[in-house]
Parts: structure tokens; sequence; C-alpha cells
């Protein structure tokens, strides 16, 4: 798990699930990259939603993690384009939110969290700040 | 790179403080494989440390360091801040052999 020795013991970058990263924030999605590629996660980031909602459509990744900030609502816009085509709602999503959300990030985490459309991904919410290992075990509790 | 104003997390140790500085200041040339080589001693010694660093919601106001210029100079430097002194040592004599060898 994570850095651990059970992961470096496997070695290799493809050992764990493909997972899909957006982020407006550069710094975000490069330190992220960088931490789940050492994980043995094979991972594709991009700071662009249409890019991610490709990228997801053709390279189904088993989860999408997606930073939703205050400031940037294209996250927002790529869950529900996710959520909402038949190729991509299998994949379970964990969202990057502030700490306080605004009203409408908080009815984004409602509706994820309290969704039971049968649909089999469940979807985390994080709030920042949050630690590397906080966001690893998230992700391994998603693409178990 | 001390200024006096400001004390850095691994200045309590000088001899460490001294070889970072080294690492700050190598050739590009020589720098992947030093920092890629650190990365993997701590990982064998104590992984569960590189996974302790915090992203905040406002990343960029604490990305003022200069070993957060690189994504895997933020995982080892910020994992190293939790680093017992027995491992701090450990990572002193790997840089102080590699920047040597850098040198020649």
């Amino acid at each position: 798990m994570g850095f651990g020795k059970g992961s470096i013991s496997q070695a290799g970058p493809s050992t764990r699930p493909l997972v899909l990263l957006f982020s407006p924030q550069d710094r975000v999605r490069n330190i992220l990259v960088a931490g789940l590629y050492e994980c043995g996660y094979q991972v594709i980031d991009t700071a662009s939603h249409y890019l991610a909602i490709m990228k997801a459509s053709t390279l189904a990744p088993r989860a999408a993690i997606i930073d939703i900030t205050r400031t940037n609502n294209k996250g927002f816009a790529l869950a529900v384009a996710l959520r909402k085509s038949e190729r991509t709602k299998h994949v379970s999503l964990l969202l990057m939110v502030p700490s306080r959300p605004e009203n409408i990030l908080q009815e984004i985490a409602a509706e994820y969290e309290g969704d039971d459309a049968g649909v089999p991904s469940a979807a985390r919410v994080m709030r920042y700040p949050f630690s590397f290992a906080e966001l690893v075990a998230a992700v391994e509790s998603i693409v178990a | 790179m001390t200024d006096g104003r400001a004390q850095r997390w691994y200045d309590k140790d000088k001899k460490l403080a001294r070889q970072l500085d080294a690492l700050y200041r190598i050739h590009p040339k020589y720098e992947y494989p030093v920092i890629r080589g650190l990365l993997e001693l701590v990982k064998e010694s104590d992984p569960a440390i590189l996974e302790k660093f915090v992203i905040p919601s406002d990343i960029e106001r604490w990305c003022r360091r200069w070993y957060d210029k690189d994504p895997t100079y933020w995982i080892v430097l910020n994992g190293l801040k939790h680093a017992d002194e027995g491992l701090l040592r450990r990572v002193a004599e790997y840089l102080e052999e590699q920047l040597a060898q850098g040198d020649e």
C-alpha cells in the first residue's frame, strides 16, 4: 500500500490500476502524478476537462480524481459528464474539494455521496487540506 | 543560502544542511540520478514518511522553497522532515558520496 514495501516489492509502474487525474493546478497535478506513480499507479493527467472526458472515454480508467476549486468549476462539469456517459459512468470518482465548500460544492458532494442510482462506482469526497496518505487510501478504496 | 532570518527545517543538522545546499547548487545534468537515488533510499528505509506531506488548497502560497521546484524533490524533502536522526544521517552520507562523484 502506498510507498510501503508491499508496493515496492511488486515493482514497476503498472502494478495498479489506471487512474485519471484532473486538476487546473499544475503543482497539485505534478505532485500527485509523481506520488501515485511511485505507488505503482498508472496515471493520466490533464488540466482540460474536455481532454479528461476524452481520455476517460477512450482509456477506461478505474478511477478519476477530480480537483474542484473555488475559482474553476470545470471539475464539476467533468464529474457530471463522467456520470452521465454510458462509457464512463462506471468510473469511480474521488472529488477533492475546498475545506469549506460553497453551497454548490456541498450540493455536488451530497449528490454523489447520496447516490443510489445503482451505478457500481463509489464516489468519495476529500476536503483540502489532506495528506498524501489519505489520498492514497481513498484511491485504493475506490479502485478495489 | 541561509539569510539568518528564516531557519530551514534541516538547518539543525549542519552536515545535512551542507549537503542539501550542495544539492541545490548541483548541475542539472547530475541532479536527477541523485534525487532518484535519494528517493529510493528513503523508500527502503522508511517509506511511510513519503506519504505524510499535506496538499493545501492554496498550494502556491507554500511553494517558495528551492525544493518545491520539482515534484520528486517535493516528495523527498517534505518526507525527510519526518525522518529520524538515523535516516537523516544516512541521507547526508549518501549525498556526500554522490555529490563528491559529481565533482570528479
